[in-house]
């Protein structure tokens, strides 16, 4: 202790030297995380009153079918706002792994297959699903017209909430699809849409408010920077040797990119059916699925038609080349939201890493689609290169 | 003298070594064994040198994660002083790696093609990983059609 007070930090060894430039250039670019980009589609995105008022729709269990449930019940904060199920469950189980909200105000795309374009329009969709929250657009715009709080909460930031008291004209239970919502006049749909969408706007705005880090990567990789090496400490010498490993020879680099650890995008890594499970067409289904959606980033209820999302429509890739892929999951937070892929199959991240280091034994099996070889990009990795980087992806959950 | 004889020397070693190099510039299907330069490839023949296709206008840098367009113009292998108005191009991007399936999971976008006054403009242009790109394009004019492959450096951040 002494002797590190007389010589200070400069006499110690620098963590730079034990980088490739690649490598090193690698490293930088995954830190910091910058606050999350602005989302035009929504003016309300960061209102601090949609924020709240969003807080209380995220828990409100009212809006559901049986009462019971909200978007609360499978994002719980003790679970990195997943569920810790394999697979979610909501009034039924699904076929998908809950992913994550924290981070998700960088994504592009929302769900593992990317059928939705705004965090917006993703959180409306749980409500309408049987398998989720069950209910329906109807009976939650009425719903949140009959409560005081939450009209003159939805007031303040929207204008005059609808009048949706008719019941000839506003049924009790109407969505998409079924009967009663087909018998509704479009204008009275529109007036149930644009409420719902104004819903969802104010959910967005509750869950940018949640932060993805910063992380104790995040204050090693500024010690990098400015050549501190006794900062250089917030990680461990095996989380050292994982940075490497994954900025490196190991390739992870490649879709695990950037500050958010995730090229955004979709990919087919080969994940063999298990028994029973269902083939799931991913990403191929996604793109019909984004394009349909009403409320897309260039439909009627968008804040911003001709912006980004406007090129991310029309530029979308052909279905054919994407079935069997899913969203590349950012690895901010990972240690804190297993289990691990689409549809929950690794309960660790050393199973998640034992496939990728099997190679091609790995996807042995029925698969969906056509397997990338992007993942042939990773190398054999042995034990000890396993539990380094898995010392490193410990390091990205935030505030450890 | 000495000295004569290693320069000699040198310039033999240097056009022995750029053997290879101006046949892959014909003939720019990289072989996916050696390690390929990162370089922007400005212009390659087709595979059939029926073709040279040229890059007339790409960002530099290439943005990351980013839409962005190129230009491009197509000449006649057998004679590159003429150029081809009435082309038709496709193209098709991907990492070294996508060669063997086409690319087939390669640019998380499908480009836009517009050709106008002999000016090939493809829009929609999308590379979301690190690492040099290859871009494949199918051209077809005068019965004949060819496949030139630009590489494409990714890119700025």
């Amino acid at each position: 202790m002494l002797l590190s007070a007389l010589v200070g930090n400069a006499a110690l060894p620098d963590d730079r030297s034990t980088y490739s430039r690649d490598e090193l250039a690698a490293i930088l670019r995954h830190s910091p995380l910058p606050p999350p980009p602005a989302d035009p589609t929504n003016r309300f995105a960061d209102s601090p009153r949609a924020a709240a008022l969003g807080r209380v729709l995220f828990s409100e269990k009212n809006l559901s079918a049986n009462g019971a449930i909200s978007c609360a019940s499978c994002h719980q904060a003790s679970h990195g706002f997943a569920d810790g199920r394999a697979l979610a469950k909501g009034l039924a189980v699904g076929s998908r792994h809950t992913p994550t909200i924290l981070g998700a105000a960088y994504n592009h795309w929302y769900f593992w297959d990317g059928r939705t374009d705004s965090q917006w329009s993703q959180a409306l969709q749980p409500f309408e699903n049987p398998l989720e929250i069950g209910s329906d657009r109807t009976f939650i715009v009425r719903s949140v017209a009959r409560n005081d709080e939450l009209r003159k909460a939805y007031q303040a930031l929207f204008g005059a909430f609808p009048s949706v008291d008719d019941r000839a004209r506003f049924p009790a239970h109407a969505r998409p699809g079924s009967h009663a919502w087909g018998a509704m006049r479009a204008e009275d749909r529109d007036t149930i849409d644009r409420a719902y969408s104004n819903l969802g706007k104010a959910i967005e705005a509750y869950e940018r408010t949640l932060p993805a880090g910063p992380a104790p990567f995040d204050r090693y990789v500024a010690a990098l920077r400015a050549g501190d090496a006794a900062g250089e400490s917030a990680i461990s010498p095996a989380a050292k040797r994982g940075v490497k490993l994954f900025a490196g020879a190991a390739n992870c680099e490649l879709c695990h990119s950037g500050p958010t650890f995730s090229d955004g995008q979709f990919h087919n890594i080969g994940l063999p059916l298990l028994p029973g499970e269902k083939a799931d067409p991913g990403r191929a289904r996604g793109i019909a699925l984004v394009r349909a959606d009403r409320f897309n980033g260039i439909g009627p209820f968008s804040d911003d038609p001709a912006g980004a999302a406007k090129d991310r429509l029309e530029f979308l890739p052909s279905p054919a080349t994407q079935v069997g892929a899913f969203k590349t999951p950012s690895l901010r937070n990972v240690a804190a939201i297993a289990p691990y892929m689409h549809d929950g199959r690794f309960a660790t991240l050393g199973g998640v890493l034992d496939f990728y280091a099997k190679g091609k034994a790995a996807s042995r099996g029925r698969l969906v689609g056509v397997r990338e070889t992007t993942v042939d990009l990773v190398p054999h990795l042995s034990s000890r290169q396993k539990a380094d980087l898995i010392a490193f992806l410990r390091t990205l959950t935030r505030g450890n | 003298m000495h000295r004569a004889r290693s320069a000699l020397l040198l310039v033999a070693l240097i056009l022995f070594a750029s053997v290879p190099a101006v046949a892959q510039m014909g003939d720019m299907k990289m072989p996916m064994d050696k390690p390929a330069s990162t370089a922007l490839t400005r212009q390659a023949y087709t595979t059939n040198r029926a073709f040279l296709v040229k890059i007339v206008s790409i960002p530099n840098p290439i943005p990351y994660e980013k839409y962005f367009k190129l230009g491009l113009e197509v000449y006649d292998g057998g004679d590159p002083s003429k150029k081809i108005s009435d082309a038709q191009v496709k193209v098709a991007a991907g990492m070294r790696h996508g060669m063997s399936s086409g690319f087939m999971h390669g640019m998380q976008s499908t480009p836009k093609v517009d050709v106008q006054n002999g000016v090939v403009t493809v829009s929609g242009m999308y590379f979301h990983m690190q690492g040099p790109w290859t871009l494949a394009t199918t051209v077809t004019s005068g019965g004949k059609e060819g496949v030139a492959y630009l590489q494409l450096p990714c890119c700025a951040q």
